[in-house]
């Protein structure tokens, strides 16, 4: 997750100059919280298609709403209890329809799935650092999807969508010693998911 | 503290730092412990190995280009439109459709109060010309509202009693230049040709009584300001010549025909830059008798070449620029895309130039 520089606007000052007209002030908001919001989407979208249109729905959701924010609270905290609901409305809606389920996230072919960006800075590393990085992406992916549902939400609100404790306790309704436990069950789950790896060991010597 | 309790307040640090929430005055003794303690050192380092693999994925996992440009455009349409209301009434009055019809209206009117004073005007000088020309026992008094400023009630036949021609011609301009079917109607009984012309006359005169207004607010429609907005989509025709373009783009300037012709673009370049130079020696600027011959011989057709070459020229440098811009996002060298689709936008504005800039743009000013 980007956490704002402490120079950059706020993000209620970059909605009070969108919402005046500014249109570049909404294009530094999106730049904070593409990644993060994309990543929880992910959380609940394995299909990168569905996700990708689930993603855009939230951004347009946000922008209709975006008057209804009465800056009160953290706007980082309102943004995502937005997403996580919409994301839950729309696997309410997909079980609805009998919908089959997403496929597993990621893991038909890397390279169609990232990035134009991520492929060409790709290109550019050595293959053996290349393999490397693959592997381990590969295997946390894996790690994440093993974890319980709560753990895996925490944790990637925790480190993609950059919430606080006390936001992700809001958000999930739950206290915050529940969060912080769920973030630190989820920290050793990964941790020992990724110990006993070979390209772990062998990067590490 | 024992060394386990040491180790479970270590991990509880690793822990916070990953979550980027460890006091600052924790560090030291964080990084004390890890140098004594090879266990937590271990934790330490996969918390890294983690830290990184999340990095990773987020690299290699972040939405598409398309929905980031979607999402950015929607942005853009909704701040348009909250704009759009803001300025309310006032939008609504200077739209182009609003402001065409005011001036029409505004010229209508004007047209119609001067024709009106006109009309005035000309009746009163009619009173004081048809006297000359009435005939002999007809009075002028319904012809003159201004009675006491006319002539005499009765004035005698004038048929050949004329004072000269240029009177004659003055009440002819008179009685062309009144305006109203009404007071030529009214006018008094003229001479035989005159007779003979008043009916041409009143004819001239009262069609642009009616026609007048058309005509007047046909020239003085100011239509074509709301056609120019409604008719938005001409593009302007690319310039002959790109002064940001450098000679060395003159190679890729091959006309599509010819590329498609299976003529080498190698080849075929130079043959094109040599007729840019024939044509420049055959056609001096001036145009000359020389240039006259060529435009009508052979030189025609170099000309022509010559000229759609040059056409060519932008739309290739736009190409080369694009492609490099599109490169350079690749290599997230936002600021050098967005000069080259700032150079290429100032040969042709596109949607997808637009998205490229919105999405460097975007790039530059945000954290990220």
């Amino acid at each position: 997750m980007n956490r704002p520089n402490p120079a950059s606007p706020r993000d209620d000052e970059l909605i009070a100059a969108y919402l005046k007209g500014q249109t570049e002030a909404f294009g530094v908001l999106f730049q904070r919280y593409k990644n993060g919001i994309f990543f929880v989407v992910r959380n609940y979208f394995h299909n990168r298609e569905r996700a990708e249109e689930v993603f855009q729905e939230v951004f347009l959701k946000l922008l209709e709403r975006l008057d209804h924010f009465d800056g009160s609270g953290s706007f980082r905290g309102w943004f995502f209890t937005l997403c996580r609901n919409h994301c839950i409305d729309r696997l309410r809606q997909q079980a609805r329809r009998h919908e089959t389920p997403d496929s597993q996230w990621r893991h038909e072919d890397d390279d169609s799935q990232a990035t134009p960006i991520a492929r060409a800075a790709n290109e550019a590393m050595p293959a053996d650092e290349r393999a490397y990085d693959r592997e381990l992406a590969a295997h946390l992916e894996e790690a994440i999807q093993k974890l319980p549902d709560e753990q895996r939400e925490t944790f990637l609100l925790k480190e993609r969508g950059g919430l606080t404790f006390e936001e992700i306790a809001q958000m999930m309704g739950v206290s915050i010693n529940t969060v912080k436990s769920r973030m630190r069950y989820a920290l050793e789950s990964l941790r020992r998911g990724l110990r006993h790896k070979p390209f772990v060991k062998e990067a590490l010597r | 503290m024992t060394e386990n309790a040491e180790c479970r307040q270590c991990q509880d640090w690793i822990d916070d730092a990953f979550s980027g929430e460890l006091a600052a005055e924790l560090r030291p003794k964080l990084q004390a412990h890890l140098d004594s303690c090879p266990e937590c050192r271990a934790v330490w380092q996969d918390t890294q190995t983690l830290q990184r693999g999340m990095a990773l994925l987020a690299e290699s996992d972040g939405p598409s280009l398309k929905s980031q440009t979607a999402i950015l455009r929607a942005a853009e349409a909704r701040a348009e439109k909250g704009q759009a209301k803001r300025a309310g009434l006032w939008s609504w009055l200077f739209r182009p459709a609003t402001v065409a019809f005011a001036t029409l209206a505004l010229v209508a009117g004007l047209s119609i109060l001067g024709r009106q004073e006109l009309q005035k005007k000309k009746a009163a000088e009619q009173q004081v010309t048809s006297p000359v020309l009435a005939p002999q026992g007809t009075t002028t008094i319904e012809a003159a509202p201004m009675g006491g400023m006319t002539a005499p009630a009765t004035l005698p036949q004038t048929s050949g009693n004329r004072e000269g021609t240029a009177k004659a011609k003055k009440s002819e301009v008179d009685t062309k230049t009144a305006p109203k079917p009404q007071q030529a109607e009214q006018a008094p009984v003229k001479t035989d040709e005159e007779r003979r012309k008043i009916p041409v006359d009143q004819a001239i005169e009262a069609a642009p009584s009616t026609l007048g207004v058309l005509k007047d607010s046909d020239t003085a429609r100011p239509a074509p300001a709301p056609m120019k907005a409604l008719a938005k989509p001409v593009p302007p025709p690319p310039p002959a010549s790109d002064p940001l373009a450098p000679a060395s783009v003159q190679a890729p300037s091959i006309p599509e025909a010819e590329k498609g012709a299976g003529g080498s673009p190698q080849k075929e370049a130079p043959n094109l830059q040599q007729q840019e130079k024939k044509q420049e020696n055959f056609q001096p600027p001036g145009g000359d008798a020389l240039g006259a011959v060529n435009s009508v011989s052979g030189g025609k057709s170099l000309e022509r070449a010559a000229t759609e070459d040059k056409a060519k020229e932008p739309t290739d440098r736009f190409q080369s620029l694009l492609n490099s811009a599109k490169l350079k996002i690749r290599q997230q060298k936002y600021p050098a895309a967005l000069e080259d689709l700032l150079a290429a936008q100032r040969i042709r504005d596109n949607k997808e130039i637009q998205d490229l800039i919105l999405l460097c743009r975007s790039h530059l000013r945000g954290d990220g």
